[in-house]
């Protein structure tokens, strides 16, 4: 439950990670208890249940979210992350990092080979990034491959990084699914790996039925011997809610990760049925359009944010499965926590009436919170902090609207005064849970704020060459954003997992991805 | 009578036409774009711009139409703009799923209204009139989404008997496949059987009141010979018209049922097409849902011109 | 032999008349009659069952069901009455426009009555409350235009039998101008099957508004509908029953009492009906 003992302190960088001690190192970090060692146990097909349908399969085209869930099972990325989100090398057999932070080097695995036969060498490396980096790549993720100036073959099983600045997250971006090593010469040939994907990963694309089910058949020449152990998976689709607890307490799929919290306690006490709660990245954040008066005051929303009672919104909303944010964003469990606590986890109404009369608003204002009427947690979360703005005079009207309508007319214009949102971080960087959201003119920052400090800090933050330089960075940068206060954090929703308990050795990832399913087997 | 066929087909046509119009229209004008529910929270307004032109999303109305038009009679319904999976093969798939449903919904409603009404007009204002008369009145006033909700309390929480939703092919596996049909055509069935129940027990009453009727009784015939020979057929045809129209509903309830129950229809598209503003989606689903409708009411106008020919010459008017 | 009023022959649709009766008064004097706010949450409350604080119980953010319930009568009352009102409305007046001037003007408005009347109605209200956007006024729109091709056929058809009878002649011939005839003559005499379908209407739009809200195009939470508690007691079921009873209850009863006014009319006005 919750935090799964101590985040043991990475004295070892990541730049020490070397050779075959890696997985050693990454399973010595590993939070969860010893295992007792159990026997693999071959076969079955795995059965598992999304609500979101994927929107195609080419890592340089393919949006993150469910496509990215499938992506992962069926390329192989130079680098991984564990359980913890630290990256170890994957596909790379070791990788040496210059000592300026420029020059990257991955050796890759001898005879890994495509699921078309081909093999994979560093043709097929260079390749990959050259084609997400094109100026018509079409890639969404753009800035985790912009400090690449280029990437070179050294010979065929060795590849070289050149970046024009140091960049801390580097081996992360390494890890996510967009980077996935995609096959030269089948793409140059023409192939669509947007309808018929071809990896190298551990499960093999066998067929997507829109709306119903991807399915996957195992690759028999995977390049970690004896894994996977299921014959194949079954992704089921199902978008309502309701209908996929059923299905899981049902027995009709063995696994999902999107338990929602209101059904949790029922499904995580059905007898067969194992309940993993992990806190991860999916953090709540109210938004205050900083352009708007009074909220461009930051003791102003100060105010709001101290006026919130986040120990009702993790019990109403998510039913006590969530953490309340009681200081910066970066999470318990994540290197670059900073233990901040500033919040009172029930709201501090004095503390608040203090700010908004300091900031000239002794009585409060009228204000206005739109929220996206799809989102049921956004629609639960609404009335509560209604009640608690109103308790420092604060008279917010609530105004509603449905998905999509709401991303043209609310989110894209920044056309609110309050709103809320949640963000899924897939990289579990400290970079990605922060960036995007604090600095200037990002897609994500609707909110308006544009701090010099905070784009500084940020960027300081995220070229620093050590952690231990990297950490004290972002220290800084979570005490500035309490300061300047352009969102307030509100809780990070816990990943609920529920799977069968024939279902052995899983071990749920802190991203929320499912790479760990290739270690993971069925009994009986 | 095949002036009667082609005016009938000649009409179908026009109005499938302009119905596509009328729903190219509704949906395009819809607001909120399907770019950021396909690209994501995330997206940068350049792919959003991209996503667009490259669908033809910013140019005029009337050229996008002309464009899905020109496609569309060549059997082309464009691709999702979430997946990006042709519309028509999925829309192919979905067929049988609503059809089946649709029809079994429709043979429930039958089973219940054809013998209770007609028992009810022979027993006229007897108390087993009243009973079928009030029975009906209380199924029609229930929505079918809230039926749906209490069988599936019933036959799922409580009782434990049947799956809550969830769809297996007829061919695959038929005993599961009826099962998971049993609640979403029972919840549509039953409610649609109170209206036809009244139609025929009025239907039935209005011919049993006729002279003819009492002159075959007063002759001696049996009460059911009576009933067989003369009533039902007479009673059958205006029957036949509002169950025509009653099916062409049960098309538009789909929409909400299959989505209670997860089955993989028409109508549970058309919802994703609306939520996702995926446009190609919910052109085509609404389209084929019409044509069903229309296709229904065409099938019936000529059946029903067959069976009556006075009303044949009547409907060329 | 009886004098005075026929309580008997108009039993059905005093009947119903009392039920709707009821929920109007529940939704007209809301703010008196529901014990608490229908958004007034209390989140260690929620998920309740019936008690005596609260009688319904509470949903899932410890709001009282009943206070709720009553407050979402106020919206499936409004809806329905603006949306007949559209419908009969706009309906009667191409009905009559289509019967009085014949000819080309009866046929395209009938062409176009017929073309809506082919959607299927809940697929037309869909489509529509995707393009209008999801408010309460656009759900009485979409819902109302529903309604426009059945009463412009009855308007029509009733209309046809009233011009056919003398006196429309005889105010012709008179000089009487058009709209004092369609006010005069034929109005008053095309009213009584427009109200029976009136109150079917009302019951069917009463339908069509808990559908919409049910699929999340209606009434948007936290603003209460009968359909959309519905929907969210869907999600629920385990933990309460009362959620997916209470307003499903509700819809049905005041349906029924529409179908009843309606039924009761149609009887009490037809002369072939024996008492």
């Amino acid at each position: 439950m919750g935090n799964n003992g101590a985040i043991s302190d990475l004295a070892v960088t990541r730049r020490r990670l070397l050779g075959g001690t890696a997985a050693l190192a990454g399973m010595a970090l590993l939070p969860l208890p010893a295992l007792a060692q159990e026997t693999p146990v071959d076969g079955g097909v795995l059965k598992v249940a999304f609500s979101a349908d994927p929107a195609g399969f080419d890592p340089a085209l393919g949006p993150s979210g469910m496509s990215h869930v499938v992506i992962e099972q069926i390329y192989s990325t130079l680098m991984s992350l564990d359980p913890d989100a630290v990256p170890y090398p994957d596909l790379a057999e070791s990788y040496e990092v210059s000592e300026d932070g420029l020059t990257y080097t991955f050796k890759l695995r001898d005879g890994v080979k495509f699921h078309d036969g081909s093999p994979l060498t560093a043709e097929d490396v260079k390749f990959t990034f050259d084609r997400l980096r094109a100026p018509d790549s079409g890639y969404s993720y753009k800035s985790q491959v912009e400090t690449i100036a280029s990437v070179d073959v050294v010979d065929p099983l060795t590849v070289k990084f050149t970046l024009t600045a140091p960049t801390g997250p580097f081996l992360t971006y390494m890890a996510f699914p967009g980077s996935s090593i995609v096959p030269k010469a089948l793409v140059e040939s023409g192939h669509d790996l947007n309808s018929k994907p071809i990896g190298s990963g551990p499960f093999k694309f066998v067929s997507y039925q829109p709306r119903s089910m991807v399915k996957f058949e195992k690759n028999p020449d995977f390049y970690e011997a004896g894994k996977p152990h299921f014959d194949g998976m079954e992704f089921h689709l199902i978008p309502d809610v309701t209908a996929l607890t059923n299905a899981v307490t049902s027995g009709t799929v063995h696994f999902t990760n999107e338990v929602p919290p209101k059904d949790w306690a029922m499904v995580s006490t059905t007898p067969g049925i194992v309940g993993q709660t992990l806190e991860g990245s999916r953090y709540y954040w109210l938004l205050m359009n900083n352009t708007v008066k009074p909220l461009d005051d930051p003791k102003v929303r100060q105010a709001i944010a101290h006026v919130i009672n986040r120990e009702a919104i993790v019990a109403g909303t998510f039913f006590g499965q969530a953490t309340p944010l009681l200081g910066g964003v970066i999470p318990q469990w994540n290197w670059a926590y900073a233990d901040l606590k500033v919040f009172d986890p029930k709201g501090n109404v004095e503390k608040a009436k203090e700010l908004l009369a300091e900031a000239g608003y002794p009585d409060g204002f009228e204000t206005s919170m739109t929220m996206a009427s799809s989102f049921p947690a956004m629609l639960a979360m609404a009335p509560i902090i209604q009640a608690n703005l109103a308790s420092i005079g604060i008279k917010a009207q609530i105004k509603t609207m449905e998905i999509p309508r709401y991303w043209d007319e609310v989110w894209g214009p920044s056309n609110f005064d309050l709103t809320t949102m949640y963000w899924v971080s897939p990289l579990a960087d400290p970079d990605d849970f922060v960036a995007s959201n604090y600095a200037t003119g990002t897609g994500i920052n609707v909110q308006k704020s544009s701090s010099e400090a905070m784009d500084k800090i940020l960027l300081e933050a995220k070229s620093a060459t050590t952690t231990e330089a990297r950490k004290e960075a972002y220290k800084r940068q979570q005490e500035l954003s309490l300061e300047e206060m352009p969102i307030a954090p509100l809780v990070n929703a816990w990943l609920l997992i529920a799977h069968t308990d024939k279902l052995k050795n899983y071990k749920p990832m802190r991203t929320g991805f499912l790479k760990t399913l290739k270690d993971a087997w069925l009994e009986g | 009578m095949a002036r009667f066929l082609l005016t009938r087909l000649a009409a179908f046509v026009l109005t499938m036409f302009a119905a596509s119009i009328i729903l190219f229209i509704a949906i395009n004008v819809v607001p909120g774009s399907a770019a950021r529910s396909a690209l994501g929270i995330d997206a940068t307004p350049q792919a959003i711009a991209r996503f667009e032109a490259s669908r033809g999303l910013d140019r005029p109305l009337v050229v996008q139409y002309a464009e899905w038009l020109r496609k569309a009679v060549t059997g082309d319904l464009g691709t999702s703009f979430q997946n990006g999976v042709p519309v028509g093969p999925e829309l192919l798939t979905r067929i049988p799923v609503t059809l089946e449903l649709a029809l079994l919904a429709f043979l429930v409603a039958n089973l219940i209204a054809f013998p209770l009404g007609v028992m009810a007009a022979a027993r006229h204002q007897g108390w087993v009139d009243r009973a079928f008369s009030t029975l009906a009145s209380l199924l029609g006033a229930v929505p079918n989404f809230w039926l749906a909700t209490l069988l599936v309390m019933l036959f799922t929480l409580w009782l434990r008997w049947l799956p809550p939703g969830g769809y297996v092919p007829l061919g695959t596996d038929p005993v599961a496949n009826l099962k998971l049909m049993i609640m979403p055509a029972l919840s549509l069935g039953l409610v649609s059987s109170a209206l036809l129940l009244r139609i025929m027990r009025a239907s039935m009453i209005e011919v049993l009141s006729r002279d003819y009727i009492r002159t075959a009784h007063a002759k001696g015939a049996s009460e059911w010979v009576t009933l067989r020979r003369h009533g039902l057929r007479n009673a059958t045809i205006p029957y036949i018209n509002v169950a025509a129209v009653e099916f062409g509903f049960l098309f538009g309830s789909v929409v909400v049922i299959e989505d209670i129950f997860q089955l993989p229809g028409i109508g549970s598209l058309v919802l994703v097409g609306i939520i996702n503003r995926d446009y190609p989606v919910l052109m085509g689903g609404a389209l084929v849902i019409t044509l069903f409708v229309l296709v229904t009411n065409l099938l019936v106008d000529i059946a029903v011109g067959f069976l009556d020919p006075r009303r044949a010459k009547e409907g060329q008017a | 032999m009886t004098t005075g009023f026929n309580w008997h022959r108009w039993r059905l649709a005093i009947t119903g008349s009392i039920i709707i009766g009821i929920i109007l008064i529940a939704a007209i004097f809301a703010p008196w009659l529901a014990p608490y706010s229908p958004y007034d949450l209390d989140v260690a409350a929620m998920l309740q069952g019936p008690s005596a604080a609260h009688w319904l119980g509470t949903d899932e953010l410890g709001r009282d069901t009943l206070s709720r319930l009553i407050y979402a009568a106020r919206i499936s009352m409004q809806v329905a009455f603006i949306a007949a009102g559209v419908g009969l409305v706009c309906g009667t007046l191409i009905g009559v426009t289509a019967a009085y001037f014949g000819g080309l003007v009866d046929l395209v408005l009938m062409r176009l009555m017929e073309l809506l009347f082919s959607f299927p109605a809940i697929l037309l209200a869909v489509v529509l409350m995707a393009s209008l956007g999801t408010s309460i006024l656009n759900a009485m729109i979409a819902i109302g235009i529903v309604f426009i091709p059945g009463f412009s056929r009855l308007a029509r058809a009733a209309t046809e039998v009233v011009l056919r009878e003398q006196y429309v002649e005889s105010a012709r011939a008179i000089g009487m101008s058009n709209t004092r005839i369609l006010f005069r003559e034929i109005l008053p005499n095309i009213i009584a099957p427009l109200l029976v379908e009136a109150a079917v209407a009302f019951s069917y739009a009463i339908l069509l508004e808990s559908a919409l809200s049910f699929l999340g195009l209606g009434a948007q939470p936290p603003e209460p509908s009968w359909g959309n508690m519905l929907n969210v007691g869907r999600g629920f079921m385990a933990q309460s029953l009362m959620l997916s009873l209470a307003p499903g209850m509700a819809i049905f009863l005041t349906v029924l009492g529409f179908n009843f006014i309606g039924d009761g009319l149609r009887d009490a006005l037809d002369p072939h009906m024996k008492d």
